[in-house]
Parts: C-alpha cells; structure tokens; sequence
C-alpha cells in the first residue's frame, strides 16, 4: 500500500508539532517521547531529579577515590577538595579552600622548582611529578582545565599515595640486579635470550665456550657455524617447534664449534624468567665435554674387556669340551634352547644376555673332574657321581671373582638344583634359586635326556619333555617349564 | 484510562463554542499529573460544563497517541472547535494555554 503524500497544511501542522515538542523538551515539561511508528517510548526522568542524583554521584565519586583531589583556580588556588584529600593531609576541608597548593603539600609560600603547575601553565597538558615526602612516595598530577577559548582557567590537581609501587619496582631492580650478578660469576655459561631467539645477555663463561669477547661477536656468528652439522638440524627443529608452540623437552644436549674450530659438547637447560619486566628465556650451559670422552672411553675398554673375557672363557669351554668331547656343543645348545625360554617369557635383553654367557659355561668345572669318569662310558657309581656334582661348585669357584655384569658364578653354581630343594650342590629351593638358574635346570635336562651320552644312549625329545612335564612345579619351575614345553611342542623349536 | 469531565454535552449558543480536549498523559508522571491538574482547573474555572475532557494515558493506550501523531507527553489537543490545536508540556504556561483556547483571563464566565 502506497503512503498517501501529505499536504503542505499537514507538512506544516506536523512541523509546528514537531517544535512544540522541542519547546516543551527545552522547558523540561516532557515526562516521555513516543516513537513515530513504534509502541517504544522513552522516559524522561524530571530534569532537576537527575540533575540532583548525577551531582550526588559525581560528589560520591569525587571524595572516595583513593586519590587526593584538589580543583585549582588560574591562580593555583584551592576551589574544592574531597575528603581523600582531607584524611591524606590531616585538615578539614575548609582549611584547604582558598589557600594554594604548595602551601598545604610543602609548606612553603612559594611553588618548589619541580612544580609541575610550573610547567602545566606552559604545555597546557598533564604534567607528572613524583617526589617523597617523609618516608613515602607520591605521585602529583595536574590536568588543566580550558576555557571555551582554549585559556588556562585551572588544574584539577591529584596527589596519589605510590610507596607500595615504588617498593615494588625497586625491589624488581634490586632482585634483578642481584640475579645478573649472580649470572656473572656463575661457573656455568649463561644466557638470556628473547623469544625470537635474540641474546639479551651472556655471562663470562658462555662467552669462554664459544670463544667470544663480546655478545655481539656471538651475535654475529650465524648459528649454523655455532653448531656442528647434526646439532644444527636438531637446533633449527626445536626452534621450529617453539614455533609451533609445540612441547621441547626443557633439558637437552648440543655439540657447539668454537671460534677457533673446536667442538665442545654441552648440557642445556631452558627455562622461563623475567627480565626487565619481560618473559625471556633463561638458557644454562655446562660443559660435559670431558665427561663425553671419559664415557666413550669408558666404553672402549669395556668393550675390550668384554671381548678379553670372552676369548678366555671361550678357550676354558675348548679345554672342558677337548677333556668331554661329549659335552661338546652341549653348552651351546643349552645357551640356545635357555634364550627361546627367557626370549618368551620376555624378560630384559640385558638379563637374556647374561643367560647365555651363563649356559655357555656353565659345565665349566668339569675341568677339575678326572677324565675317565666324564667319558666312562657305563653307569657311574656312587663315588663317581659325587665326583661329577662337584662341578658346579667348582664352576662357581673359577667365576665367582671375575667382575661381570651379572650373577654368572650363580647361576652356574645353581643349575643342578631343584626348586623342591632335592637338586646339588646346596639343595636350594623355589625363590632362592635365581629365575635364569630355574631357566638353565630345564635347558639342561632337556638337552641332556633328550641326546647321546657316554654311559647311556639317546632317550629322545619327547623322553626329555616328559620328564620336564612330570616335574613341572615339583622339580621344575611351573612357568618355565610350561613355556619350555609349548617351545618345543607348538612352536616346532628343534634341537641342533 | 478514559475520562470524561463532563459526559452531558451540553447545549450552548453560537457565542459560546462547546470544547472537545483530549489530553494525553503518561500515568502519574509528574509533568502528566501538572497538566491534568491544570487543565481541569482551567476548564472548571473558565468554560464550566462547555467542554468534554478525554484523558488518554499512553502507558495503557500508545496506540491512540500513535494515531494522534502524538511525540510527547503530555499533550493537550484541542480538536473542537476547528482548527485543531495541539499544546506540548505541563500547561504551566495557563495564559498561553487560555489564549490557544480563544479565553481572556477578562473573559472569566461569572
């Protein structure tokens, strides 16, 4: 539907309308304005109410700010106050009224060279002056007050209480102050570095481990010459982490290249500080590149002890095995089928490892048994077999002062025994006996049963298997002896 | 709220014309309670049963003031006799108001 245009009589009665209104408003007669289409209307609070409430708000604010308050005249004399002002100077208003600033804070007849009224006059913008008095601090601060012409026509004058933030901040410095100098003299390289990576500070000892003068001669060193090849890939991958925002550990090591070329491997450790009210990075440096060498070295002549070790052990199993040649490759073949034991059950590499050396010598005393009885080829009698169990005792007498890392002597001593303690030489029971010696017991008799012997032929696999079943939990430890039993029977080990 | 001051219309002469005022007021808003008390005082005063007072009060009825191009109140509009006349405020202004109405303060009916 189209509005119908109105007249020029209508234009001018609304017009009229429209200036009685404003008239009215102007008067302060109006209680509410309608809207023109809308049911909304909007309420007119009596002029002279709000004046009053907006003049009790104002005065409320006025005097329970925690600063003190003075509105000055061109002349820098006091006009009004509020009642901070009152408690904070110890006067009651009406000595302050009419009397100039300076007076009431400094108690002189003249303004004090810093004032900054002095300065407002001139800049015609706030001026700021922090000054003590007594045993506090306070911050004055004066605005000016224009006229309509843009004149000088007063100052609103604040005077605030600031002890409690100059304590802070000097405690800041001090503390800050404190932590550079401990810094300083720290042994260990130390540096501050910004978020984007810049060094802001760098103790003596850093410096020393880059063979730097200056921050700025580390400055600029492109950190790809800093760092040896590898240790810059990590650097640039930790950066890009960061970057990322992404976890790096706090703790790390780097490989750096001196100035003078050569290679220092260090410990770093990174942490979040403030410094000059900022959040940087505090970066401690140690050098660990003697104790590198000393573990590499450490290292190499452990290695060639181990390898030592080995040659003698394996020339005293060619000694028992050339004195037994029926034992020989048995050793070997109880280290094999003692690993597929320990490898299933999944014990540590690093006690698997110690099984086999143990296995492969653990017959090693036959060398103090008489040859005769090792290779005579019927039934032993009683003193011969008493002959033989001394083996493991005399084993465990050749091994137990050498220095491995694990319990070989041992476990040679104990793989005769049995858990229900019938076994030799100490008749030793269940959880004294070490599991690799349980594990060695069940290798042992598998391979011996089910192979040739001198004083009797072979009984066959499952001979052996039977007899491990018959004393699984009695003689043999239950769960090697189960996995023993599934290693051979379901998953088809065989005996070489 | 509807009120009529006087619900008779009474029967007057061509020299005396009958007066139909409506006043719009927003509840007892105190510039609407000033009007309303000053206009009934001036009708009771100077036209005495020649005029019919209909006071609409726009918290209850927007949408007569709406009608009425209303944009304020309290409004007086005088709708008889024509032309309409249309007064904005609290009538504080009582000769103004006697003028619109073609009243001399002279002219006070015994």
């Amino acid at each position: 539907m189209t509005e119908k245009k109105p007249s020029h009589e209508e234009l001018q009665a609304r017009l009229e309308r429209a200036e009685a209104v404003l008239a009215a408003l102007r008067r302060g007669e109006v209680d509410m304005l309608l809207g023109a289409r809308d049911p909304l209307v909007v309420r007119l609070k009596s002029l002279a109410d709000e004046n009053e409430r907006l003049v009790r708000e104002w005065q409320t604010t006025f005097d329970n700010v925690n600063d003190a308050i003075w509105l000055l005249d061109a002349e820098h004399r006091i006009q009004r106050s509020n009642r901070t002002a009152e408690r904070f100077f110890g006067k009651v208003r009406e000595e302050f009224i009419g009397r100039r600033c300076w007076e009431i804070v400094h108690g002189t007849q003249e303004p004090i060279p810093e004032c900054p009224l002095l300065r407002l006059r001139e800049s015609l913008r706030r001026e700021i002056l922090e000054l003590p008095i007594g045993d506090r601090w306070f911050e004055v601060t004066v605005d000016p007050v224009l006229d309509g012409n843009g004149n000088y026509s007063g100052a609103v004058h604040m005077v605030s209480d600031i002890t409690e933030r100059k304590r802070l901040e000097e405690w800041r410095r001090a503390s800050e102050e404190n932590f550079r100098r401990f810094l300083d003299g720290l042994p260990l390289g130390a540096r501050v570095v910004s978020e984007e990576g810049d060094t802001l500070y760098a103790n003596r000892a850093f410096l020393d481990m880059h063979g730097c003068d200056s921050v700025e001669e580390f400055q600029n060193i492109p950190s790809r010459e800093r760092y040896t090849p590898a240790a810059h890939t990590e650097h640039l991958s930790r950066r890009e982490k960061r970057r990322r925002g992404e976890y790096v550990p706090p703790e790390y090591e780097i490989s750096i290249v001196r100035k003078d070329g050569a290679i220092r491997h260090l410990h770093v450790q990174r942490d979040e500080i403030l410094w000059d009210g900022k959040r940087h990075f505090q970066v401690l440096y140690r050098d660990i590149t003697e104790r590198k060498r000393m573990e590499e070295e450490r290292d190499r002549v452990f290695q060639r002890l181990r390898e030592t070790l080995g040659t003698t052990m394996k020339v005293a199993v060619r000694v028992v095995e050339m004195r037994d040649p029926y034992t020989a490759g048995h050793q070997r073949r109880v280290a094999d089928i003692a690993r597929a034991i320990a490898v299933e059950m999944s014990l540590p590499a690093e006690q698997i490892d110690g099984l086999r050396y143990a296995a492969s010598v653990h017959d090693l005393g036959k060398v103090a048994v008489p040859a005769d009885i090792l290779t005579k080829p019927s039934v032993l009698t009683a003193p011969e077999r008493a002959l033989i169990q001394i083996h493991s005792q005399t084993g465990y007498d050749i091994l137990k002062d050498i220095d491995f890392p694990w319990p070989i002597a041992r476990m040679v001593l104990e793989h005769h025994e049995r858990i229900d303690g019938t076994g030799y030489p100490n008749g030793l029971s269940g959880e004294k006996l070490l599991m690799e010696s349980r594990i060695l017991a069940v290798a042992d008799v598998v391979e011996a049963m089910a192979l040739h012997r001198p004083y009797r032929p072979a009984l066959g696999l499952d001979a052996a298997l039977q007899e491990i079943e018959a004393g699984r939990g009695r003689l043999y430890d239950a769960k090697v002896a189960d996995i023993c039993l599934r290693l051979f029977r379901e998953k088809g080990y065989i005996l070489i | 709220m509807n009120l009529k001051s006087n619900p008779k219309r009474p029967r007057g002469g061509a020299a005396d014309p009958f007066f139909r005022l409506r006043l719009f007021v927003a509840g007892d808003e105190p510039h609407s309670l000033k009007a309303r008390e000053t206009l009934f005082r001036l009708c009771r005063e100077h036209l005495k049963d020649r005029c019919e007072i209909n006071v609409v009060d726009v918290l209850q009825d927007y949408r007569a003031a709406l009608d009425c191009h209303v944009m304020a109140v309290p409004t007086l509009i005088i709708e008889t006799p024509p032309p309409e006349r249309v007064i904005v405020g609290s009538l504080s202004d009582e000769d103004k108001v006697l003028a619109v109405l073609g009243i001399a303060r002279g002219k006070v009916r015994p």
